[in-house]
């Protein structure tokens, strides 16, 4: 069955087919809330709200735009609501070593750290210090893959938007990677 | 494309990401080849883009199931009429070596329909700081696009996902409390004690969270033994019956309290309390704590809940309490626990009927 048939039939009411289209999506939903919410527990918790949002904006969903694209839309806003309704920031947890191939402090290292930027940096340290706005749009990005033109559709906002959000985010983690006081947000010369 | 020149970093991240048109690339190609420090920048910011492409771990096909499972029930209570009743045994078998986490995750299903047209209401108030509080994200940056979209996400979310569910507001405990006025509740908040309270609809809040608990002593609809029942939608059914037909003659009364320093432990002694005195008599020795139930299923957030009932039934030979809470918006929800294998069996939401 494709998509689009799942689809169809998951707002017909087909529970079989919406467990097939939940699960189509939610690793990659996941993986969004996951960056979002900085760690694993709140990502668990955020990512539940956003599959169940999903479901009930589902009879919503009218085909204009991709389902991947609204269902992140969805999700995104899911995971940040329950974020803010939960009153904080995003709450790092441990560092996150099964992801990079590193092992904690005592354990046998299968990479060399100087090959990678996350030995520097904790990925969910450095992202808990972005806003929301930019966090979002940098994770859309680099987590998800979309392009500016769909990170704009999923936030509602306009693409020169998108890619000033995703430069800024990118350049205070640069800073934090290279321990950096911000600079001055410099504008080309004509 | 853009009405402002672009930053450095804007055009270097734009670069890494594949969004510059030819003669913009080529441009900065250009400048990239004499300036050095130009160069540094793109390679930080291309760490700075390795960094946040971090892999994130598949899940765990357990969580995977406990996820859809969930959002599959919050599926069917959306879509259940009086009577359908969520057989949470059933849903939550795959859940069992994970039984704390089933039961919150239960408690999300349900409260997060319940909840977010309350919070809804919040944010929709004439008081803006009560939108504000709900909605509040903090930018360190005003920022040079100057939106505020990220107040505006969470409006999305609930215009694009849960809007079916405002349809109904706090009509229904308003029918079923007869409405309570202003005095009911502003004559014993205190504002100071925990935030600017914000009244909407008859009911309390407050703007820092919503973590009011409203008890109300007097809220017994249901008969203490209801008799004996085929199955759990038989009991449903009798239980939405007797909600139904619930008249006080006055109004119950109400007793609005605020706990700021922990509203969520508050309201779980409330909830336990309220159990002590209902199930008097009722429970066994093989479930003694029916309470501990109804607030693992609650989770974290038992302040929602407004008014709590229990009384015993059978249901399909097997001796059971039923629960009946009243959400603050309005929504009504029945638990059904058996007492003899002590665990939650059944839940409906009959304000969806």
């Amino acid at each position: 069955m494709d998509e689009t048939t799942l689809i169809s039939a998951a707002q017909r009411g087909d529970q079989k087919a919406l467990d097939q289209l939940l699960r189509l999506h939610q690793d990659r939903i996941h993986a969004v809330c996951r960056r979002l919410a900085g760690n694993d527990a709140d990502a668990m918790d955020a990512t539940q709200e956003a599959l169940i949002a999903i479901v009930k904006g589902l009879p919503k969903f009218d085909g204009r735009a991709k389902f991947s694209t609204w269902s992140y839309r969805v999700a995104t806003n899911a995971c940040l609501d329950e974020l803010r309704r939960r009153g904080r920031r995003p709450d790092p947890g441990l560092p996150e070593f099964e992801t990079t191939g590193q092992t904690p402090v005592g354990g046998s290292s299968p990479r060399d750290p100087a090959e990678t930027v996350s030995a520097r940096l904790d990925v969910d340290r450095g992202l808990a210090e972005l806003p929301d706005e930019f966090r979002a749009a940098v994770v859309l990005r680099d987590v998800a893959g979309l392009d500016y033109a769909e990170i704009a559709e999923v936030l509602d906002i306009a693409p020169g938007t998108v890619r000033s959000r995703i430069a800024r985010g990118r350049g205070r983690l640069a800073d934090a990677i290279t321990g950096n006081q911000p600079p001055p947000d410099r504008r080309q010369t004509p | 494309m853009t009405d402002h020149p672009l930053s450095d970093d804007e055009l270097l991240s734009s670069h890494l990401d594949g969004e510059l048109s030819d003669d913009a690339r080529s441009r900065l190609d250009d400048r990239l080849a004499t300036d050095a420090a130009l160069r540094d920048r793109l390679t930080a910011l291309e760490g700075a883009r390795e960094l946040s492409a971090t892999p994130v771990a598949p899940l765990a096909a357990l969580d995977a199931d406990r996820l859809v499972s969930a959002a599959l029930a919050a599926s069917t209570a959306a879509g259940t009429s009086a009577g359908n009743v969520t057989d949470l045994a059933a849903a939550s078998t795959r859940g069992r070596a994970w039984p704390a986490r089933a039961a919150t995750v239960a408690a999300g299903v349900l409260l997060l329909a319940l909840a977010v047209p309350a919070l809804r209401a919040i944010d929709t108030s004439d008081d803006d700081d009560a939108g504000d509080a709900s909605a509040d994200t903090t930018t360190d940056d005003g920022g040079a696009d100057g939106d505020d979209s990220a107040g505006d996400m969470g409006d999305m979310a609930l215009e694009s996902a849960l809007e079916p569910l405002d349809s109904d507001g706090p009509a229904a405990a308003d029918e079923m409390f007869g409405g309570l006025d202003d005095a009911d509740t502003a004559d014993t908040v205190e504002a100071g004690d925990f935030g600017e309270v914000n009244e909407t609809d008859g009911l309390a809040y407050s703007t820092d969270q919503v973590r009011l608990f409203v008890s109300t002593s007097a809220f017994d609809p249901l008969a203490d033994d209801l008799g004996a029942f085929a199955d759990d939608d038989a009991l449903v059914l009798e239980v939405n019956g007797q909600v139904a037909a619930y008249a006080p003659e006055e109004p119950p009364t109400t007793t609005t309290v605020a706990a700021p320093d922990d509203s969520t432990a508050f309201a779980r002694a409330e909830l336990l309390d309220i159990a002590g005195r209902r199930l008097d008599g009722i429970l066994t020795d093989d479930c003694p704590d029916v309470a501990d139930i109804v607030i693992d299923f609650f989770g974290d957030s038992p302040t929602e809940v407004f008014a709590a009932d229990y009384a015993a039934a059978t249901s399909d030979g097997e001796p059971v309490v039923v629960g009946l809470f009243t959400l603050r918006e309005g929504r009504v929800i029945t638990l059904v626990i058996d007492l003899t294998t002590c665990e939650l069996r059944s839940m409906s939401d009959i304000d969806d009927g």
